[in-house]
């Protein structure tokens, strides 16, 4: 899966989760502020992305994510340290 | 005509420089600010229930500036308590500029004779009925000083107008509130919502609710949904009805509720198929004492022998839960800080909202303490939950306020965090699999 591919099923995973419209997730919404994901939102995210990809996402990872475009750059990077 | 209907700046927390301090650093203020931000469905409402097709504005002084020079006919402002002091001073300002200014709300229902000292008519109670006579009797030049809502037929939330969300689109709120049903039964002793909503149970129709929503949806394409009832789940069959029509319509919301929901789990099952993510509980306190005088049926005190059980049977169905505790009761001393950061912590609460017994105007809790002479401020701008207001025989209001303050910064710390982060990974890792 190539970075594209993957940030395509990152976004069909948060849309699915935060059940907001995936043409709205742009890389620079803010995901606290705009989206509204608590810390139960962002770990059904990556519970889900886990899943999806076979990887672990360090929960202190996701604590310094500022932006949707932020979990993006995280799971391809994660994905890419797997390969 | 023209009407401008405002909500008034309002103070959330102590205005203490350390709480000051505290709340803008941290990311968990943030958040609980994100979802009490926004104003309630009352002003929507009345804009919804005005007369013919006069102009209206509805101003949120949290965002926007107020402009006083603004032409209009009439202003209404609507205020809880800790907004009551600017609702005054807007109230000034466009009466001397000749405005004719009203006010409603919770504060000016249960002090009227106050209210009347600022403006020129009062509304008791809730505002769909006596609002559209009032509007008559303004345009006729008779207005009365006084509509009261008793003396009117009772309010029939089946024929409530839809809130006029259009005239508050033009803010990007995260949360927009609306409500489904008014009134609760468990009265309290600190709550003084019984007194404008009654304690009888009512409720819009499921259609009315869901048009609704589709409103909110269709002019706010973040936003979710926050349910401003005071319990949403009162009525078991009205709620599973109303939650049954929410899961094909993909979106997610918060609520209020009491723990009763815990005992049914096919009502969990399907609140989280429905998108609800939190519901906000008050737990009140974990000493079982102070539990025994809050409600007059001693509701609450049932409960308690539950609260970890119910506790967890909730978030394990991936619904988080917001706990909200009361420092001050009568029975607490020293230990009340450690023993709420325990059981918060222990119980891997998603979040937690902690505030100090206040006395608020209309409520059963401050006549007794009047009488008890333990009151130690009137000012309503104090009247945040973040300040300490009253005399208790254990604690000074000074350790109240750092003890608040220390619940706060433990519960909220990264270590913590990162336990519940862990716990609700693997609810969600159990859920999905």
């Amino acid at each position: 899966m190539n970075k594209d591919e993957t940030i395509t099923e990152i976004k069909k995973i948060v849309s699915q989760i935060t059940r907001i419209n995936i043409s709205e997730l742009s890389d620079e919404v803010r995901v606290r502020e705009e989206l509204g994901i608590d810390s139960l939102m962002a770990m059904e995210i990556v519970a889900s992305c886990e899943k999806r990809f076979s990887i672990y996402i360090d929960e202190e990872q996701v604590f310094n994510i500022e932006t949707i475009g932020d979990f993006y750059d995280l799971i391809v990077k994660v994905c890419e340290e797997k390969t | 005509m023209k009407i401008l209907l405002i909500s008034p700046g309002g103070t959330f927390f102590s205005k203490r420089r350390d709480f000051g301090e505290y709340v803008e650093n941290s990311r968990e203020m943030q958040t609980i600010l994100h979802y009490w931000s926004g104003i309630g469905a009352s002003l929507p409402t009345i804009a919804g229930a005005t007369p013919g097709d006069e102009e209206l504005r509805i101003i949120d002084e949290n965002i926007e500036a107020i402009n006083f020079n603004e032409s209009c006919d009439l202003v209404g402002i609507t205020a809880i308590t800790q907004q009551t002091n600017r609702a005054y001073e807007i109230a000034d300002e466009f009466r001397k500029r000749g405005r004719y200014v009203v006010m409603g709300g919770i504060h000016a229902t249960v002090l009227p004779e106050e209210a009347m000292e600022h403006v020129d008519t009062v509304f008791v109670g809730e505002g769909e009925n006596t609002w559209p006579v009032f509007i008559r009797d303004f345009k006729n030049g008779s207005p009365k000083t006084i509509y009261k809502q008793t003396d009117f037929a009772p309010v029939n939330l089946q024929k409530s107008p839809i809130p006029r969300y259009d005239l508050i689109d033009r803010y990007t709120y995260p949360v927009v509130w609306l409500f489904a049903s008014r009134g609760c039964p468990h009265d309290c002793e600190f709550c003084a919502a019984s007194k404008i909503y009654g304690k009888k149970y009512k409720h819009k129709s499921s259609a009315q609710v869901i048009r609704e929503i589709n409103d909110v949806k269709n002019r706010w394409k973040f936003a979710q949904i926050g349910f401003a009832d005071d319990n949403l789940f009162l009525n078991k069959s009205f709620s599973f009805e109303l939650i049954e029509q929410f899961k094909d319509m993909n979106f997610t919301w918060y609520a209020q509720s009491d723990l009763s929901v815990a005992r049914n789990v096919a009502l969990l099952k399907k609140l989280r198929a429905g998108g609800c993510r939190i519901l906000f509980i008050g737990f009140e306190s974990t000493n079982p004492e102070n539990l025994t005088s809050l409600n007059v049926n001693r509701w609450k005190a049932t409960q308690y022998h539950e609260y970890t059980k119910s506790i967890n049977r909730i978030q394990e169905n991936g619904i988080g839960i917001y706990g909200s505790f009361i420092l001050g009761l009568d029975y607490d001393d020293s230990t009340v800080f450690q023993n709420t950061i325990k059981f918060i912590n222990e119980n891997n609460l998603l979040g937690a909202q902690i505030t100090i017994l206040t006395p608020l105007p209309g409520s059963r809790l401050r006549m007794r303490l009047e009488k008890e002479n333990r009151i130690i401020s009137n000012d309503w701008q104090l009247y945040t939950g973040w300040n300490a207001l009253i005399r208790h025989k254990n604690l000074s209001p000074e350790a109240l306020e750092d003890g608040l303050l220390e619940i706060y910064h433990n519960v909220y710390n990264r270590d913590n965090y990162r336990k519940r982060a862990a716990y609700f990974r693997r609810i969600c890792q159990n859920l999905i699999n």
